[in-house]
């Protein structure tokens, strides 16, 4: 999961960008509102996280720039300002959530996975196939009821796969997600990560929760409860 | 005296000086006007001494005169008013009118043939008398010559009557002259004090935020005042914006770096020393103190004078989508019942605090239904009142929560100033808040506020 975070104070971004890789983002940092846009236009992230004081462009500036291009962005806006005025004026210039400094990081990272889930139109805090849940606010995966062991790629990898149930998602795709931009395109971990997931999630192979699609990439074939 | 309108005053002093400019001029005019019935009295007098002295007929034998005919007819009746008498050189009456019955004329001493005396008398009850006299020698045909004395008197009853007549008149057009003069300066006062009157209008107006600055349609006079009032009212609504923004601008230098300084420091885990928990509980302390009085002191614009009258429902309405998109999985629906007229007088920001808090705490607190509404319960006064379904909240954590910020230092992690700043808000605005259940199950919040 891809997040870009635009914060002009560098001792917040820095740790905040750290707290985010450490739960398993793929952060890009941006100081100011105009680094920001140019991020979101190369970058494609799934989430933004955007301080309202901003110099160059103020945050309500870059939030506006990037409805102006229909994208369906989520934005998390970051004030200092707790007054329900700029609360308000925030999410009518197009953000989705807000958060008031100082803030707990959990919380923050809590609120991100939910504006995630959100845009990929699931409104149910917990994703449900059935014999397999989770809870991405939470980070936590059930297979029949237990809890399901992941670490944090795995995890990263997995979800990317269940917001987008029924689709197929390539393998650059998700190299592009899930790694950093240096990273050795022709490696084979996906691969080995799409193995080591299948074998946690579906011991028997019975339940085929992952499908490869040769030469086009991976799906997650479940289908959720209560829906056809 | 202080208080006194102006056009009172104007009034007052006119009033005052035409009484006495008036009045000095009735004085003057009614002397003058007296004298000249004087004399045209006298003269008179003197006519009828001469009539008198013509139809006189001697008496030789008797050294004496006779009047077969006096010259005026009023002579011949009692109570006319004219008399006249003819006294030898001794002071025996010769002769007398028989209208001077009962009269005695009290005559100066006599002079030289041809002397003139002219006098007044005064008559008991009566009007008194006017008197004129000459004596002439009467040369009889046998050469011998005897002096007598010729009196004529008139009653001064009809020149007192055409005084009297003269200063009624005189006082009675003066008077209406200037009761109508002081009418029509109180209507042209009236006219030249309107703009005056609605400048005054305006600034109440303003008071009561129902204006926000003055007109510009002035009299030349006026239009300095109302431009620098304008002026005024301008610079002090700028600094108070500047004054609200250097806050804002605070709260960000101050909470930007509070915010760093606890994402260094990590979150959970038992490796964390319990130095660290003590640090994070002291800026969250730090926090809520900064956003107490941050608060507190960017709410300032209670009672101040020029500004806009809000209408409430548009404001409640984006926060309640603002509510529902900070807290998508709570699914709570919102009925919101407030008349489009509806407005709050005063500052926009202050009443989306006050709503805002209110209706955060609803969506918190609710399980699935919040309502707002609001009606007016006094002139000037309007009641929001902000529902939710939730467990309620009971009157002694109510009375508690209303107070939190008077007791920063003792708060409980993890519970919102909300209510606190609610109450100091309302309070500024010298409204109140009170705390009771809903007909929906849980809290119901209602604050009072001025508005209409």
């Amino acid at each position: 999961m891809r997040a870009l975070l635009v914060e002009d104070d560098d001792t917040l971004r820095h740790g905040l960008a750290a707290a985010m890789r450490a739960a398993g983002w793929q952060v890009d940092e941006a100081a100011d509102g105009r680094e920001g846009l140019y991020l979101a236009a190369e970058m494609a992230p799934d989430v933004a996280v955007v301080d309202l004081g901003l110099p160059q462009m103020s945050g309500m500036e870059l939030i506006a720039a990037l409805r102006g291009d229909k994208r369906d962005l989520p934005v998390l806006i970051l004030t200092a300002r707790d007054r329900w005025q700029d609360k308000v004026a925030g999410l009518k210039a197009g953000a989705d959530d807000y958060m008031v400094k100082p803030f707990h990081t959990e919380e923050l990272l809590a609120r991100l996975e939910a504006l995630v889930r959100r845009s990929a139109g699931w409104a149910q805090p917990v994703l449900d196939f059935g014999v397999l849940r989770f809870e991405p606010a939470t980070q936590r995966v059930e297979l029949h009821g237990k809890p399901v062991d992941l670490t944090s790629f795995e995890y990263r990898l997995l979800e990317y796969l269940v917001l987008r149930a029924g689709q197929v998602v390539s393998r650059s795709e998700l190299i592009d997600r899930l790694y950093d931009q240096d990273y050795d395109r022709d490696s084979n971990t996906v691969e080995v990560f799409v193995g080591r997931l299948r074998r946690k999630l579906d011991p028997e192979g019975t339940l085929k929760p992952i499908e490869t699609l040769r030469g086009r990439g991976y799906r997650f074939a479940l289908t959720p409860a209560g829906r056809d | 005296m202080a208080r006194d309108s102006l056009r009172q005053r104007v009034l007052l002093s006119l009033a005052i000086a035409l009484v006495v400019f008036f009045g000095a001029t009735v004085a003057v005019l009614e002397w003058s006007l007296g004298a000249s019935l004087a004399r045209a009295r006298d003269e008179v007098l003197e006519a009828q001494l001469m009539a008198l002295i013509a139809v006189a007929e001697p008496v030789e034998e008797a050294r004496s005169l006779q009047l077969p005919e006096p010259p005026d007819g009023r002579m011949l009746s009692p109570d006319s008013g004219l008399h006249a008498e003819i006294r030898d050189a001794q002071g025996q009456v010769v002769w007398r009118s028989p209208s001077a019955l009962g009269l005695e004329f009290v005559l100066p001493p006599p002079g030289e043939a041809g002397a003139r005396d002219q006098w007044l008398q005064a008559e008991g009850e009566g009007p008194g008398l006017a008197l004129s006299s000459m004596t002439i020698d009467w040369e009889f045909e046998d050469g011998a010559v005897a002096s007598f004395r010729f009196v004529v008197a008139q009653s001064l009853e009809p020149w007192r009557a055409q005084r009297r007549a003269f200063r009624i008149g005189l006082v009675g057009w003066f008077g209406a002259l200037a009761a109508a003069m002081l009418a029509i300066l109180a209507v042209v006062l009236r006219r030249v004090m309107r703009p005056l009157g609605s400048i005054e209008r305006e600034i109440r107006e303003m008071e009561t935020a129902r204006r926000e600055q003055l007109s510009s349609e002035w009299p030349e006079e006026l239009r300095g005042v109302a431009a620098n009032l304008n002026a005024l009212l301008r610079r002090e609504r700028g600094r108070q914006r500047r004054y609200q923004e250097s806050l804002a601008n605070l709260a960000h230098s101050l909470k930007t770096p509070l915010a760093a300084v606890r994402t260094l420091l990590p979150e959970s885990g038992g490796s964390t020393p319990e130095r660290l928990g003590m640090i994070r509980a002291e800026l969250s302390r730090m926090d809520r103190i900064i956003g107490w009085q941050l608060r507190r002191a960017a709410a300032g614009a209670a009672g101040g004078v020029g500004i806009a009258p809000v209408a409430i429902a548009p404001v409640a309405s984006d926060l309640a989508a603002t509510l529902d998109k900070v807290y998508p999985d709570r699914g709570v629906s919102c009925e919101l019942d407030i008349p489009g007229a509806m407005h709050f007088r005063g500052d926009e920001s202050d009443l989306q605090e006050i709503l805002g808090n209110l209706l955060d705490n609803a969506w918190k607190y609710g399980r699935r239904r919040v309502r707002c509404s609001a009606e007016v319960v006094a002139p000037g006064s309007i009641a929001l009142r902000i529902e939710d379904d939730g467990a309620g909240l009971d009157p002694a954590r109510a009375t508690e929560a209303l107070a939190r910020g008077a007791r920063l230092d003792e708060s409980h992690p993890g519970q919102g100033i909300g209510l606190a700043v609610v109450n100091e808000l309302v309070t500024a605005y010298d409204g109140e808040v009170t705390v009771e259940r809903s007909g929906l199950g849980g809290a119901a919040v209602i604050v009072t506020l001025p508005g209409a």
